[in-house]
């Protein structure tokens, strides 16, 4: 096991060094001068001067690219333009917020993709099964931003009972210490606070994981039926085992399989959909963050954001190539 | 060797395997019990209006997309109380007529969402073939691109590629090529692999065709099927694709309208004037769920494993 991850590790490097690469090349790819786009519109020569030699931007370009590694390995990615502090402590601040809703999501997804496709195989052509189908069809059809809006429209508008925009309301801030404010109320024994927190969490995640969901309910369903035709589910009922423990044990466990793939697929999407749910819901995270820096051409901001979106890219793939040697015992490590 | 003497042959189950972890997923006709061809019927046509709609928009447009008429501005959909008949599906924050907008909208989705599928489709055939054909270093780099570029989170390429070069329709369609021809590479690799030792190959080869002219006209006509699949699929994703960046704020240019853009600027009025989100949203996704319901249909009728099954 030791060995499977190393071998997976030292094919993540040499991924996120091309990442890093490109991200380079791109910054430099950009037509015009930056240095133009960081100073006063009435910077003398001499303090454009400076400033392109501050950010070493009179070096060649080999230079440049040692330095941008070295400061990439240390996370050091500069001062964000906007905001005027480091881009690492930006991205320290809203990163809690985008894993909570991720996290949050992918079980949101999970639960209505297991349970739905499950019901959906086991009775095959009943009502659940056609409800499932076209939910499937929806997920995978439905822009998220436009799911979004409708429970915003239909769902947080109408009832009111769940807020449409940030993690709390305005006046207040996490307790720490970690950020997650899931976890940070549950420590602090706050169920007020942590009451507030679902409540402004629901309607984001349902969003995100809603999309999720139609691609997990359709694999969950198809491996279901597959799975239910074989040998050792026969052996299984023959025996007289009860119905639920047939399908728990037997069925289910071994149609996981190709279900943790797609997940893992997923997991692209996922970050892809926290961009678009964070902008749709004002949630303050990392993805409304470089949409913000792309707008307000914040390249080191861009920089940093789309460098930690990658890594945690690469190490969520990690994550679940390891989980899927961990299912299939027949995986040789 | 006329046309006719071209051999073509049904598309293996191991190529269809590879045309999308989605072959997997039953179509919609399959799990509602309808006639397999139900879903190419009513996708077909569906997407066939969109593309009339967008080719006429001019013709069809009742106002210029453009205009600003602010005593009009926010007008309700012409069936609700303050609703004007001249104004079918209401009007923006700006005065401007939604209905032509989004008759407007179809043509740069369906313009961006076409010329990528053909771009990434050259480019995705091209390098798979030659992947296949030349093996060795060249194949093993391809290989290592498509795996990166397959799994890499779109709107995050998007993002960056548009944050750095700028927003246009041009750039759009390039973010979209870049992660789309993967699907066709992989594809017709394994396509051509499976195909290059055949008789009819290795005859024509014998028969002094060079391989350019053994590619073009024996190999590549058994990959077509495949490849028609994988681009109606490519449509959708690429429709989808680009209303998200437009959305974003990172796509298209703002003053053009887009179904994505029209939506973004609604938010402001999500709750005051609601409808604003719904039509644009509503088309987007009409269009990309009969793209897909044309591509299932498209998909089943070619699989060998599902033939007949019904």
């Amino acid at each position: 096991m030791g060995w499977y991850i190393l071998r997976r590790l030292a094919i993540a490097i040499p991924t996120m060094l091309v990442i890093v690469t490109a991200v380079f090349l791109l910054v430099r790819a950009i037509p015009g001068n930056p240095v133009l786009m960081m100073v006063p519109d009435d910077a003398t020569p001499q303090q454009i001067a400076d400033v392109t030699h501050r950010l070493g931007l009179d070096q060649p370009i080999w230079v440049q690219y040692g330095k941008f590694l070295v400061n990439a390995v240390h996370l050091n990615f500069g001062e964000s333009t906007r905001y005027r502090v480091s881009v690492s402590s930006l991205i320290a601040q809203k990163l809690p917020a985008t894993i909570e809703l991720g996290v949050v999501a992918a079980v949101i997804a999970l639960v209505i993709g297991l349970v739905l496709g499950t019901l959906a195989g086991r009775f095959r052509n009943s009502w659940i099964d056609r409800v499932s189908s076209v939910l499937g069809l929806f997920g995978i059809s439905a822009p998220t931003f436009w799911i979004g809006m409708l429970l915003i429209i239909y769902v947080g508008g109408a009832t009111g009972w769940f807020p449409t925009g940030g993690r709390l309301p305005g006046d207040l801030s996490g307790p720490g210490p970690t950020g997650l404010l899931i976890v940070d109320t549950i420590i602090h024994g706050d169920i007020a606070g942590l009451g507030i927190v679902l409540q402004h969490l629901f309607l984001p995640a349902l969003t995100l994981g809603l999309a999720m969901s139609g691609m997990l309910v359709r694999m969950t369903r198809s491996s279901i039926i597959e799975v239910a035709g074989d040998d050792y589910v026969r052996t299984a009922r023959a025996k007289g085992a009860p119905e639920f423990r047939v399908l728990a044990r037997h069925t289910f466990r071994n149609a996981m399989l190709p279900v943790v793939t797609v997940f893992g697929m997923e997991v692209a999407s996922l970050l892809s959909g926290s961009m678009i749910v964070e902008t749709v819901f004002a949630w303050p995270g990392m993805g409304s963050m470089l949409i913000t820096a792309v707008t307000a051409r914040d390249y080191p901001l861009i920089q940093g954001s789309i460098l930690l979106f990658s890594l945690i890219f690469i190490v969520c793939n990690l994550l679940v190539d390891i989980s899927y040697a961990l299912i299939d015992p027949r995986i040789r490590y | 060797m006329t046309d006719t003497e071209i051999k073509t042959e049904p598309v293996t189950s191991s190529v269809w395997a590879a045309v999308d972890y989605r072959r997997k997923r039953p179509s919609l006709s399959a799990m509602l019990k309808l006639p397999g061809s139900w879903g190419i019927m009513v996708g077909g046509i569906i997407t066939l209006i969109f593309i009339i709609v967008a080719v006429l928009a001019p013709v069809l447009a009742p106002h210029d997309p453009y205009k600003q008429t602010l005593q009009h501005r926010l007008l309700p959909p012409a069936w609700v109380r303050g609703g004007d008949p001249s104004y079918l599906l209401g009007t923006d924050a700006l005065g401007r007529d939604i209905l032509s907008r989004l008759i407007y909208g179809s043509q740069i989705s369906l313009l961006v969402g076409v010329s990528a599928v053909v771009g990434a489709g050259v480019l995705g055939v091209v390098l798979g073939i030659l992947s296949a054909y030349r093996g060795g270093w060249f194949d093993s780099i391809v290989q290592r691109i498509t795996e990166f570029f397959q799994a890499f989170p779109f709107l995050l390429l998007g993002i960056t590629v548009m944050a750095f070069l700028g927003q246009s329709v041009g750039n759009i369609i390039v973010v979209l090529i870049l992660t789309r021809w993967v699907q066709f590479a992989r594809v017709v690799r394994a396509q051509v692999l499976t195909l290059r030792h055949r008789e009819y190959v290795e005859a024509a080869g014998t028969m002094g065709a060079g391989s350019l002219r053994t590619m073009v006209r024996h190999v590549l006509p058994n990959v077509l099927a495949p490849i028609i699949v994988i681009a109606t699929f490519s449509l959708a994703t690429a429709i989808l694709g680009e209303a998200s960046l437009s959305f974003l704020g990172v796509g298209v240019p703002p003053e053009v309208p887009t179904w994505g853009s029209m939506l973004s600027a609604s938010q402001q009025y999500i709750y005051t004037d609601s409808w604003l989100s719904l039509w644009p949203g509503l088309v987007l996704f009409l269009l990309v769920i009969a793209v897909n319901l044309f591509g299932d249909g498209l998909r089943d009728l070619n699989d060998p494993k599902l033939r007949g099954r019904r």
